[in-house]
């Protein structure tokens, strides 16, 4: 994937792949497999920029997230940073990339430690990072509550007294303190109710313009991505199938896969009822990852170059690009 | 738009009347359900919408008779063909549910018992209310299987469910469902757990299985896409009270509750693609359990709310056409867009 963009991205993820080797079940003759979870995965996000990453579950996206924090690594490929490989970062250098990549995961009710008050919560990327005295360390606190829309009067509090919203609410805020440039969002609202799913998106994107964070979106929810993303990768089975800008994917959706997940978006109103399914079967398991194309089982268009040839992923003038046969560039 | 069935055109299988259940902890007590009126005929569809905390499941719960030790049914009844099983004792409700009022739980991951094949825990409900043998229930099993659309269902009902993906394993828990062939059969968040793509294959075979066997169907969600993609008639759910029901096309056209409409616009403007970055959205939270106030519980987020919201609860008053009725002081009028 080539991108006009003539500044260097933020974040680069390039030729990245993780495989797993599977134990070998103990007395098997067989011999050990590895899996593969990614596959050559690209991806750009550059200074104040949203990226949505979209795909079911099992395609890959939380692995991505993992690796991009440091919390995986991966089995090929580069994760760079400013220009910078994070795979070789230590030390003070690594210190350094954990303040400006900070994650927002999907669960407020399980990522937020229930036997710390929020004080604790909020301030630890501070105290972990060793650079600012007590004093300090409150007013940032304090400062992160209040761009969140929190008082004072939560540091005190802990976790259970939160709904579900605020405590969502806490949990940016934990990612805000340490002034991140990079947010990664893992469905930041998916568990959330949708009159509260608003106040937190509305949030973020004030967050993002008074701060200038770039922001990574992992979500199912296609309809989300498309509203808030510049960009959107669609992933499938450890590769991303197509990637461009939001507006042309939203407008041309060329990956049948793509297409898929547009059609079976639920109707908005009753009159916009669908008669079928859109399309039969479900992602296949990594363990049986189809030949070819990983789409090619569930498409109505595939052929019999699809079963035993991986389309490449190409990109067109524009910057938009489709891993499939059947897509004239 | 499929046809949907005007209220009352056929005899109700189940009537719900001032259902008020009740929830008692440490911290007090509090109506989860509250006072809730209702009905539903043969092979109608009924959508209950609501919001974490609204009551939702607790009524679906309700009307199973399966509430946790900590809640009772404290008044109201619930027929169901007529016979109210609000005074049933548990060995009659034993036999009821399953066998006329049945559940689609949420989570099929937890609801299948990891140890047995999925053929048996069919069978196993079959057993529980037909005098039949274990031979002919797994063979009734299998094709159980294969009207829910799972391929080779000989082989599949050998499985157990963790050789299923998730898409299957609801299905299967669709089947346990529709088993004796109950006349009520209630759907909870029945696309929660599943990927897009699967979601609108679940709910397809849903429709298809209806249509089959006549069930009245409840679902139980908090989307509205589910809502509008099966449902004939809504009911909307605030603090425990259905604060607004009417046939779905009229809701999403003409809804009369400021809740209502809020939440139908905030959903439209989720899959709106070219609405801009900004959401709208609702002021606030949901009241908690205990101690909620006197007057409407949606007063304090509500935009409309006058003096008088805020000292009574609004009773259900009749919003136009037949079968629309709200609980507000100040209904709204017009279209939401």
């Amino acid at each position: 994937m080539t991108t006009a963009s003539p500044t260097r991205p933020l974040l680069e993820l390039k030729g990245l792949g993780r495989h797993l080797t599977l134990a070998r079940a103990p007395f098997s003759r067989e011999a050990t497999r590895t899996v593969s979870i990614l596959d050559n995965v690209n991806l750009a996000i550059a200074e104040n920029e949203t990226v949505g990453l979209v795909g079911e579950s099992g395609s890959g996206k939380t692995t991505t997230a993992r690796i991009i924090l440091r919390l995986d690594s991966p089995s090929s490929g580069q994760v760079l940073f400013s220009g910078e490989d994070v795979g070789r970062l230590d030390g003070r250098a690594l210190k350094s990339y954990r303040r400006n990549v900070q994650p927002v995961f999907q669960d407020p009710y399980s990522s937020l430690n229930p036997r710390l008050s929020v004080a604790t919560i909020v301030g630890e990327p501070l105290f972990v990072s060793g650079e600012f005295a007590k004093a300090e360390r409150r007013a940032r606190v304090l400062q992160a509550l209040n761009a969140v829309g929190l008082q004072a009067d939560a540091l005190g509090r802990y976790p259970h007294e939160f709904s579900g919203g605020q405590r969502q609410r806490i949990a940016i805020a934990r990612a805000l303190t340490l002034q991140p440039r990079l947010l990664i969002l893992d469905e930041p609202v998916s568990a959330l109710d949708i009159s509260i799913r608003a106040q937190v998106m509305n949030l973020l994107d004030e967050l993002q313009q008074r701060m200038r964070m770039s922001y990574l979106l992992i979500s199912h929810d296609l309809d989300l991505v498309v509203r808030v993303a510049d960009r959107v990768e669609v992933m499938y089975l450890g590769t991303i199938v197509e990637s461009g800008p939001t507006r042309s994917i939203a407008k041309e959706r060329r990956h049948p896969y793509t297409r898929a997940l547009f059609d079976s978006k639920l109707p908005a109103h009753p009159r916009e009822r669908r008669a079928i399914a859109p399309i039969e079967g479900e992602l296949a398991s990594p363990l049986n990852r189809p030949r070819g194309c990983p789409f090619h089982p569930r498409c109505a268009m595939a052929t019999e170059r699809c079963r035993v040839e991986a389309p490449p992923l190409r990109a067109d003038a524009a910057g938009h690009a489709t891993a499939c046969h059947m897509v004239e560039i | 738009m499929s046809t949907p069935i005007p209220p009352h055109s056929a005899p109700p299988v189940l009537e719900v009347e001032e259902l008020r259940t009740s929830l008692g902890s440490r911290r007090g007590r509090g109506n989860v359900v509250d006072g809730v009126s209702f009905s539903l005929s043969a092979g109608e569809t009924l959508g209950i919408v609501g919001e974490s905390g609204s009551g939702k499941t607790m009524l679906g719960m309700s009307l199973l008779r399966l509430l946790p030790r900590a809640a009772q049914i404290v008044s109201g009844s619930i027929r169901l063909d007529g016979r109210d099983i609000v005074g049933c004792t548990v060995a009659e409700m034993r036999d009821i549910r399953g066998a006329e009022i049945a559940l689609i739980p949420q989570d099929p991951m937890v609801s299948l018992d990891p140890l047995f094949r999925v053929g048996t825990q069919i069978a196993e409900t079959l057993r529980a209310h037909k005098p039949v043998a274990a031979g002919q229930a797994m063979s009734e099993a299998v094709e159980l299987l294969r009207r829910v659309n799972i391929p080779d269902p000989e082989l599949r009902a050998q499985a157990y469910p963790f050789e299923m993906s998730g898409g299957m394993r609801q299905r299967v828990v669709g089947a346990i469902g529709i088993a004796c062939t109950p006349k009520v059969l209630i759907a909870d968040e029945p696309t929660t757990a599943l990927d897009v793509t699967v979601q609108a294959q679940y709910l397809a075979l849903l429709q298809r299985l209806q249509r089959e066997t006549g069930v009245a169907l409840i679902v139980i969600t908090h989307d509205f896409g589910v809502v509008a993609q099966i449902c004939d008639r809504v009911a909307v759910m605030y603090a425990g009270r259905i604060v607004e029901q009417a046939e779905v096309g009229r809701l999403f056209d003409a809804p009369a509750h400021p809740y209502s409409r809020a939440l139908i616009e905030a959903s439209a403007a989720m899959a709106n693609e070219g609405g801009g970055r900004r959401f709208p959205s609702i002021p606030g939270e949901p009241p908690p359990l205990f101690g909620r106030g006197e007057g409407c519980a949606f007063a304090p987020r509500c935009a409309f709310a006058r003096d008088r919201c805020r000292r009574e609860a609004p009773p259900q008053t009749s919003a136009g056409p037949a079968g629309h009725a709200v609980r507000c002081f100040y209904p709204l009028e017009g279209d939401a867009r």
